[in-house]
């Protein structure tokens, strides 16, 4: 395999692995807004009936 | 063979420091910053735990990374070398780790998911960045010296070229700067010689010894005198010791290039009695 196009595939190897484990530790700390608010408004209608 | 006579600045010493490669595993982590403070807003401390030693230990992978491939780069372009420390296959270790336990406690994937995380990350240093070096650079022991001294040696030469060169960064007098500059050129070539064929280093062993390190205690002497004080015969002094060892540094390449059998005993004497006279040995 040239060294360019195996750098290539390493380069995203490593962009897609590191960096979705550590988007999604992210996104799990902090839950995006319109889930988060659609996840509490449900909350409220149960609790209401 | 023409090529390794060629001169060649000898690179022990010299990091290839501004090379971009490696930096990626400084920038891809940064989304545990935030994720760190969120978790502590939150009053999550396994969140905090797990996204702070991750940042940290990411960092600890890009540092031993770029050390590792500096380390390469010096591997690559001499040509007697030792296989440098397996900084890089560390790096990918940690950087596999940690992504693991990050895909595992982080972001709460099942444990088979964050190994195919972890696995994926050693495979992406691996393709990117590849492995140490493992093989010996060797050469054979030449006239009596073993492997590991002639490498000394020329370590040990190099780091006192190196000590001259930072001793004239602190002489102000352009003249003299180049002086010692085509000083430095000409001993680097010599190295560079001696690395190319070992077997020059019994020829070139008290050159080595006597001249360079004359020449070292030279320049950091006048370095320093000349800060406090300033005289004309000290200068002058030191300009004639700068030729002779100029002119002598000259000589000893030639000889080595045309692998003249004849030592330069008799010089290194002449030059050792001038050091001596000029109050500098």
């Amino acid at each position: 395999m040239p060294i360019v196009l195996r750098r290539l595939l390493g380069f995203i190897i490593l962009v897609a692995t590191i960096g979705l484990a550590t988007c999604q530790s992210l996104v799990k700390a902090e839950p995006l807004t319109a889930s988060a608010s659609a996840e509490a408004s449900l909350t409220s209608r149960t609790q209401a009936r | 063979m023409d090529q390794f006579r060629k001169p060649k600045r000898f690179v022990a010493d010299t990091l290839h420091r501004y090379s971009p490669r490696g930096l990626l595993l400084y920038f891809l982590p940064m989304a545990l910053i935030p994720a760190t403070f969120i978790a502590l807003g939150k009053g999550h401390l396994l969140g905090v735990i797990v996204n702070a030693a991750g940042f940290a230990l990411y960092m600890l992978a890009a540092w031993c990374l770029r050390r590792g491939l500096q380390a390469e780069h010096v591997y690559e372009k001499s040509r007697i070398a030792r296989p440098p420390k397996p900084l890089k296959m560390t790096a990918a270790i940690i950087a596999a780790l940690t992504t693991g336990m990050i895909a595992w406690l982080g972001a709460g994937r099942p444990l088979p998911i964050a190994l195919l995380f972890a696995g994926g990350a050693f495979l992406g240093m691996y393709l990117s960045y590849g492995f140490d070096p493992r093989k010996e650079k060797n050469i054979v022991a030449a006239h009596g010296y073993s492997r590991d001294e002639i490498l000394q040696t020329l370590e040990d030469s190099s780091r006192i070229i190196r000590g001259i060169e930072q001793a004239n960064d602190r002489i102000r007098n352009a003249e003299l700067n180049r002086r010692i500059e085509r000083i430095c050129e000409i001993a680097d070539s010599i190295l560079a010689e001696i690395e190319a064929d070992p077997r020059d280093i019994r020829r070139a062993r008290k050159f080595l010894n006597v001249y360079l390190d004359g020449a070292r205690q030279v320049t950091e002497g006048y370095a320093k005198t000349h800060q406090q004080t300033q005289s004309e015969e000290l200068e002058q002094n030191f300009r004639n010791v700068l030729e002779t060892i100029e002119s002598a540094f000259q000589e000893q390449h030639q000889k080595l290039l045309e692998e003249d059998v004849f030592d330069l005993d008799v010089k290194i004497e002449v030059l050792a009695t001038q050091l001596k006279r000029e109050g500098i040995l």
